[in-house]
Parts: C-alpha cells; structure tokens; sequence
C-alpha cells in the first residue's frame, strides 16, 4: 500500500467510512505496524482538535452592515424592475405586444432595405474595361490578340499578312455566319477582326454609322471599337 | 445549522430544510421571492454564523472574513430568487462561499499570527457553547495550534478538511459542494489531514 492510499484508508476509517473487510484490514495493521499506528494516533489529534475550534459569532456590526447594502441592492433593483414591469405589460395583453412586434418587424424590414440602399450607393462605380494593344481576349473558344487600330486578329495569323474583308450582309457572309453561328459573338465582341475561316484569313469589320453624315466608318486608328459582353 | 459530531450521513434530507424556527428554507426562500424583506433577514440569521466562519477559516483574517462574508449575503439576496431548490440552500450558500472566497483570496497571502492574537485585537467572540472553564481553555490550546497549521494548507486541502472537520458536513454533502467525486473528497481530506498532522508534530508544543 502507498502512502497515499494508507493515509486515505486511515482517514476514511476515522469517519467511519470503510467496509467491514477494509476496517479489519486497517485494524490489523495499526495492530502490528508501529509507523501506521503514529501516523493514525497523529491524524486522530488533528480532526480532534480541529473538532475543539470553537465557532465564531459574526459581530453584530456585520448584520447592520449586510442589511445596509441589501437596502440599497433594493432600491437599485427596484429601478430595474419598473423597466421589468413596463415590458411585462405587453406580454398581459397580447393585442398590444402583436403590435409592437409588427411595428418592431417593419421598422427592421425599413431598416434592412435603407441599408441594403445605402450599401448599393456606396459600392464603386463600374469602370468599363479598356482593352489595349497586345491585349489577348478568347471568344467562342479563340484566342484574338489586339494590334494596332482596334484590329483583333487570331492566333496563329500574321498581322501582316493580306486579309480579305468578308461583307457580313452579302450572300456569301450570311451563308458563313449560318454556319458558324459563333460568329456572331465574335462580331459582336470584338467589331474589327482578322479570323480564319475556311483555310483563309478574311476580315471582319462592322461600319458604326457617323451620327453626323449617316455614313458607315471603320474605328478611328489607335481607338477600341466599343466593346460588347464576352459570351 | 448542523453539528460537528454527526456521524457520517447523518446530515442531510428534509431534517435539514428547517432550523429551530421551523421554517423550511424553501419557504423563506419562496416569502423573499414575493418581496418579504423579514425572510432575508431570516437567512442572514440563519446561515450569517456559518459564512462568516467559513470565511474566517479560509481567510484567517477576522477582517478580511467580515468583507467576504457582507458580499456573499449581498450576492446570495441578488441572486436568491433565481434559488431552484434542486440543491439544499445550505449547499448552495456553501457553494456561493467557497467561490467567492477563491476568487478573492486566491493569490492573497495574509502574514500568519497566532490565533489568539487575533482573537484579542479583532474583537472576536467565541461561541462557548456548554463547556465548562478548563475544557474551555484547552481547547483553545488544541484549536490554536490546528488553526495555524491549517493556514498551511493548499486551499483545495483546506476547503475539504473544514468541511468535513469544522462544518461537520457529510462526504457526499461535501462533494455536492464542490462538485466533485466522493472519491475526490476522501482524498483530498486524507492529505489535508496527513498534511496538517505533519505540520503539527514539527510544531513547538
């Protein structure tokens, strides 16, 4: 047995806590052990005169002074209960606590759409996207880069090399963009561009009317056609 | 309030809701929920001697023990109708004492004198209960000297002994307190008193 477990039998068994085996057990030990036998007899005297101190009375003061501090804990709590109480009014009559609670929830619902205005007119202005020269945009799945004059060509093609403008609204344009309807987007999007289509390089250009004469006109050299949303 | 001699288990159930006035604490905790001052007043008489010593053995400082004491009473009143009765009151302030008292006196070191020093000079009265004068004057001698051993010990060994060996509380009252094992509190009380038993035979008689 450890010390510690001795000391604990001894203890339990001056309180009357063990089991008849375990008190035979510590019985015989303090029997034929002189060392448990000290340290029983020692921790005897301790709750003996632990049981001798003698029990203090609080002085009278105490009692004056509690009741003081309770009186004032009062008066402060009676302050909190009118609030209590105020609020306690609606929960007896429901007709007016439905009311408030409706005024509460519209008040919120204003509350929420103010912020969500206020929130919207905070946000950052859209800035448009300005597309550069050397730019690289892909549409329908092809890769255009920009070079000068707003003029988007292919990948893979010369910049350099001839390409013959396709009229969109000749038989022959109406019949490619039938075809290849993503087409469409590429005109949408990029305006001015060199493309492949069938084995050659052709040129696609849409004519933005001039507001003044009414007459077709290709993008100004060095300025992006106005741009549409990719696909 | 319960005395130190009973046996083990004898505290505890129905016996212990009333004191000599008959009342059970649960009805005074009920008046002073519907606003009856006179039912405070009542605790305060009731358990005021047991907080206050409980303070007093765990502070070992009279002064210190009568500021404890005034704010436990003032956090029990806050806190009293709130009281649910699933715990005795008596475990409960005990509970609210033992906390406190933790709280404030954990890292607070008083200079240690002996007992009757501070008896004299802090005004203390003794309850003396039916003793006569000579065993009256021996225990003082006994109690002195386990009082200032008992400043010796760690705080949670303290807490235990003083339950058990001053309060005269049960191994499962005790436990209830402290929220803790039976198994706990038997060792805890072990090593406080093994501890204490040291301390004391190193003590010039």
């Amino acid at each position: 047995m450890t010390r510690q477990a001795e000391a604990e039998q001894l203890s339990a068994y001056i309180d009357g806590q063990l089991g008849p085996e375990e008190r035979e057990k510590i019985e015989r030990l303090l029997e034929q052990d002189d060392d448990v036998r000290l340290r029983y007899e020692g921790m005897r005297r301790v709750t003996t005169g632990l049981g001798h101190l003698e029990r203090l009375a609080p002085p009278p003061s105490l009692g004056q002074a509690v009741a003081r501090r309770v009186a004032l804990e009062g008066e402060h709590r009676s302050l909190l209960d009118r609030i209590e109480g105020g609020l306690s009014h609606f929960e007896r009559q429901p007709s007016t606590f439905l009311m408030f609670s409706l005024v509460f929830a519209l008040s919120l619902i204003i509350l929420f759409f103010a912020w969500g205005i206020d929130k919207r007119g905070a946000s950052p202005p859209i800035v448009p996207l300005v597309l550069e020269q050397g730019d690289q945009v892909t549409v329908q799945g092809i890769v255009f880069e920009q070079v000068s004059g707003g003029l988007w060509v292919q990948e893979g093609i010369d910049p350099a090399a001839p390409a013959e403008p396709l009229d969109l609204d000749s038989e022959e344009g109406r019949r490619i963009l039938a075809e290849r309807p993503e087409l469409h987007s590429i005109i949408l999007f990029l305006r001015y561009a060199h493309l492949d289509i069938e084995g050659e390089v052709r040129e696609i250009q849409v004519r933005v009317s001039d507001p003044a004469t009414g007459q077709p006109s290709a993008p100004a050299p060095g300025e992006t056609p106005p741009q549409g949303d990719a696909p | 309030m319960v005395s130190r001699n009973a046996e083990p288990g004898a505290v505890g159930g129905a016996a212990d809701l009333r004191n000599l006035s008959g009342t059970p604490d649960l009805d005074l905790v009920k008046r002073h929920r519907y606003g009856d001052a006179s039912a405070f007043e009542e605790i305060y008489a009731r358990f005021g001697p047991m907080v206050y010593n409980l303070c007093f053995r765990m502070s070992s400082h009279a002064e210190e023990a009568e500021d404890l004491t005034q704010e436990i009473f003032i956090r029990i009143h806050r806190h009293l109708a709130r009281f649910d009765g699933r715990a005795a009151l008596k475990t409960w302030i005990y509970r609210i004492t033992l906390n406190y008292c933790r709280s404030k006196l954990g890292r607070k070191r008083y200079p240690t004198r002996p007992l009757a020093e501070e008896y004299e000079e802090e005004g203390v009265q003794l309850v003396e209960g039916r003793r006569g004068p000579e065993d009256r004057a021996l225990a003082r001698d006994a109690g002195r000297m386990v009082a200032r051993a008992l400043r010796q010990l760690k705080p949670k060994f303290r807490e235990a002994v003083v339950l058990r060996d001053i309060e005269g509380l049960s191994y499962d009252e005790i436990a209830d307190i402290l929220k803790v094992r039976i198994g706990t509190v038997r060792s805890r009380i072990a090593r406080g008193r093994d501890r204490l038993r040291v301390v004391l035979e190193k003590m010039p008689s």
